[in-house]
């Protein structure tokens, strides 16, 4: 069982994810739904792996995603975009696309967890 | 700006008439026109329209001095058309000459037929090609700005496929998170273990609820939506027992549709277990804009009375997960409540979910 930050502004879909990581047998944190209450969590909280969602209201995770490489915690995106959108410094990392294939993010989340473990 | 394209005439000035045959047999089909005239014409007149002429001949001997005075000063309003002068007295040429703003040249008189027509063919070719000069000078300033004109339209077809790009990028985004919303919705309505009629028909009305949500945020610029507006399109049915009351406050676009689905929520809740089940019993809906220095927030209160109380209180549904999802975490929980007078609930907003109205 891993702790994972859920960061999404659409609470109905950061729900969706919480649920999913339960039945997957994970804790969740959070879930988050700005930049500002990702970053709290990920400066206060003890966590193995996230999933951020690219588009944070006015803002964008990017600066979450920054926290979280410096700590050496494993992340990937959920996007409603294309990763041609990403910037080039997060381009190799794992995305998962909206609307969710529930079998892509169990992998997804099996390989953060895994890769944790690893690290 | 641009002149005739064929300045192809030549104007002969010579007291003599006696002279002119000279001149039509030395010229003869050199110039479109020749123009005869003797000190006592018009000369002024002729000479104001020079720029039809190739160029002027003008003959000095059988002019006196007064006569040659004359035809100094209206030379002398001549600015490009080149004059020629016929005389066997250089220095008549000389002194007509002093001021003359026109380019000139000189002829010794008598001059040989050959002589003459070799000059007026030279000048009426640099006439010609004075024109050519005129023309071509129009046709490029014309295509400078035809060539500005393209450019500046071009910029502005850019700017716009680059706004309708994103546009249209923007719309694909929203499309996908709508469906990942309805993907969570449909998730929980088929998780909550009710029977498949029971769960179409929660289903089929929470999807309404998103819809009606994402109409509102597509109507306008997608920022947000008002409290009000979201109150009207979520309790309208049920709009005799409910009141409604509080400031004109939006909510910002992200938390829109899980708050509209969660207004709908409760209501659904007091129309099958809650105040509005029975007969008599009605909803108090308020919410109230607190603004103190340190921050700003917003409490949202829904509150049941006069309906049946249950006997047990119910496991936390799908609007309650809603209504504590929109607190966030570390968030103080939603004030939930089923006391004596029936169901109440009481949220706060913090600021980063209100926009300005």
């Amino acid at each position: 069982m891993a702790r994972v930050l859920v960061v999404d502004d659409e609470a109905l879909i950061a729900m969706m994810l919480c649920d999913l990581l339960t039945e997957y047998g994970h804790e969740t944190v959070g879930p988050a739904h700005s930049e500002s209450q990702a970053l709290e969590l990920v400066a206060s909280t003890p966590i193995d792996a996230a999933i951020l969602d690219v588009t944070l209201g006015d803002h964008d995770c990017f600066a979450v995603a920054e926290a979280l490489g410096e700590r050496g915690i494993p992340f990937a995106f959920a996007t409603g975009h294309g990763a041609h959108a990403m910037p080039d410094a997060f381009r190799e990392r794992m995305t998962v696309s909206k609307p969710f294939d529930f079998d892509v993010v169990r992998k997804l989340v099996n390989e953060l967890v895994t890769s944790q473990n690893q690290a | 700006m641009t002149r005739p394209s064929a300045i192809a005439g030549l104007l002969v000035l010579d007291p003599a008439v006696a002279r002119h045959a000279f001149y039509r047999e030395a010229l003869a089909g050199l110039a479109d026109r020749i123009e005869f005239l003797t000190p006592s014409d018009d000369i002024a007149a002729a000479l104001g329209d020079s720029q039809q002429f190739a160029a002027v001949l003008v003959q000095l001997d059988g002019m006196d001095g007064s006569r040659l005075r004359q035809m100094g000063d209206m030379l002398g309003a001549l600015a490009g058309t080149p004059v020629v002068f016929l005389s066997a007295d250089a220095e008549r040429v000389e002194a007509i000459t002093d001021g003359l703003a026109a380019p000139f040249d000189y002829l010794p008189w008598p001059v040989p037929p050959r002589l003459l027509r070799a000059k007026a063919s030279l000048l009426l070719e640099r006439a010609r090609l004075h024109g050519e000069l005129a023309r071509l000078s129009g046709s490029v300033a014309t295509l400078g700005s035809d060539l500005d004109r393209l450019q500046a339209t071009a910029a502005e077809e850019v700017r716009r496929a680059d706004r309708l790009g994103s546009l249209a990028s923007e719309h694909v985004h929203r499309g996908k998170n709508l469906l990942a919303i309805m993907q969570s919705i449909s998730l929980r309505t088929l998780s909550e273990g009710r029977p498949m009629d029971e769960a179409r028909g929660a289903l089929i009305g929470r999807l309404r609820a998103i819809s009606r949500a994402y109409q509102m945020l597509t109507a306008g610029d997608g920022s947000g939506a008002g409290i009000g507006e979201i109150m009207d399109g979520e309790l309208h049915e049920v709009i005799h027992r409910v009141t409604t009351s509080g400031p004109p406050v939006r909510l910002r676009g992200s938390v829109v549709q899980t708050f509209t689905l969660a207004v709908h929520e409760l209501a659904t809740n007091a129309m099958q277990h809650g105040a509005l089940s029975g007969q008599s019993g009605t909803v108090n809906v308020g919410w109230t804009l607190f603004e103190t220095e340190a921050e700003r927030y917003l409490e949202f209160e829904w509150s049941e009375q006069g309906g049946t109380v249950p006997a047990v209180t119910p496991r936390r549904g799908f609007g309650l997960s809603l209504i504590s999802s929109l607190a966030g975490p570390g968030a103080a929980s939603p004030n939930i409540s089923f006391d004596g007078e029936g169901f109440s609930c009481r949220l706060r907003f913090p600021q980063e979910m209100i926009v300005s109205e």
